[in-house]
């Protein structure tokens, strides 16, 4: 069996609502709707809608306390890195080989609005060449069947591939998470250099909001 | 340890989890009665308390009810029904091994 599933994340609205008093910072993408939580750090929560199963938004708690370490400004940029996400779309495509067990994810950027007429209409679309490399060398290590493909020759991370997914795939990919996670916010852990570059890539590009997005997919 | 839930933080809670609107009382047992109780990992100023319940009436089947508390006020600060958690919810303070 062999899948390839698109996704397209486009937030045309993106409400959110930061409680100063329990510090606590909601996001939701369209009107708040009954969801569930998947709970990706004992701090952060991305909420699946229902009914339609959709990406609702995402919960923070102790958004101050926590993004103060990273950037002090964080609740004053709030108001401005929210309004930058609604114009950026991100289609993320997930394809899935069974004869080589392999999981292959890709996401791509797509401005909106009038950032696409000034750079999207100048540029002609073609496949970028790139190159896989390892994200854990450690025979052990839960990231070892993860690789990071990166473009060439700007070498930014453009997607990943998981060989071994139906044995490895679920740790592998909590590993990823605790990587990014842990590369933020432990940075003495020892983790590839990689796991530095994804996590750059995620905070700088596409923003602390859209990296919790991206997980959730 | 007391525990307040106010009228604002619920209407909060309920604003943004609207399928929390009519499971108040499940909030209130989960801070009575819970299964475990963590103190957050990345804030160690914050009480998780988490129950599970094996059935929710229009939201799902086995899910675990988190409320978060503040160590310091005793404040609740939000509370959701989770379906699955990535990593662990952070330090096990009870029950204690």
């Amino acid at each position: 069996m062999a899948f390839e599933l698109v996704q397209k994340f486009k937030f045309e609205r993106v409400d959110y609502s930061y409680n100063r008093e329990s510090d606590v910072l909601d996001i939701s993408f369209g009107p708040p709707a009954p969801a569930v939580a998947l709970q990706v750090e004992d701090w952060l929560a991305i909420r699946i809608q229902l009914d339609p199963p959709n990406l609702q938004g995402m919960t923070i708690v102790g958004f101050r306390k926590i993004f103060e370490k990273i950037n002090r400004y964080a609740e004053k940029e709030l108001p401005r890195r929210m309004k930058r996400l609604v114009s950026v779309s991100l289609e993320m495509s997930i394809s899935y080989d069974d004869q080589t067990d392999t999981l292959i994810m890709r996401w791509e950027e797509k401005l909106s609005g009038w950032r696409w007429l000034s750079k999207g209409l100048l540029k002609r679309k073609r496949q970028k060449p790139s190159i896989f490399e390892a994200l854990s060398r450690e025979p052990f290590d839960s990231l070892r069947t993860v690789y990071v493909e990166k473009a060439l020759p700007s070498k930014e991370v453009v997607g990943l591939k998981i060989f071994e997914f139906t044995k490895c795939g679920p740790a592998a990919i909590e590993a990823f998470l605790g990587a990014i996670v842990d590369t933020i916010f432990d940075p003495n852990t020892k983790h590839d250099e990689n796991a530095h570059l994804i996590t750059n890539a995620l905070i700088q590009r596409l923003d602390w909001t859209r990296f919790a997005s991206l997980g959730a997919s | 340890m007391e525990v307040v839930l106010t009228d604002e933080c619920w209407k909060h809670v309920a604003a943004h989890h609207p399928e929390m609107r009519e499971f108040k009382g499940l909030v209130l047992d989960t801070i009575q009665r819970p299964d475990a109780i963590y103190r957050g990992k990345r804030d160690p100023t914050r009480r998780i308390y988490k129950k599970n319940y094996f059935e929710v009436a229009g939201v799902g089947n086995s899910l675990d009810l988190l409320v978060f508390v503040g160590d310091a006020d005793r404040y609740v600060a939000t509370a959701y029904f989770c379906a699955y958690s990535v990593r662990m919810l952070g330090v096990l303070i009870w029950p204690s091994n």
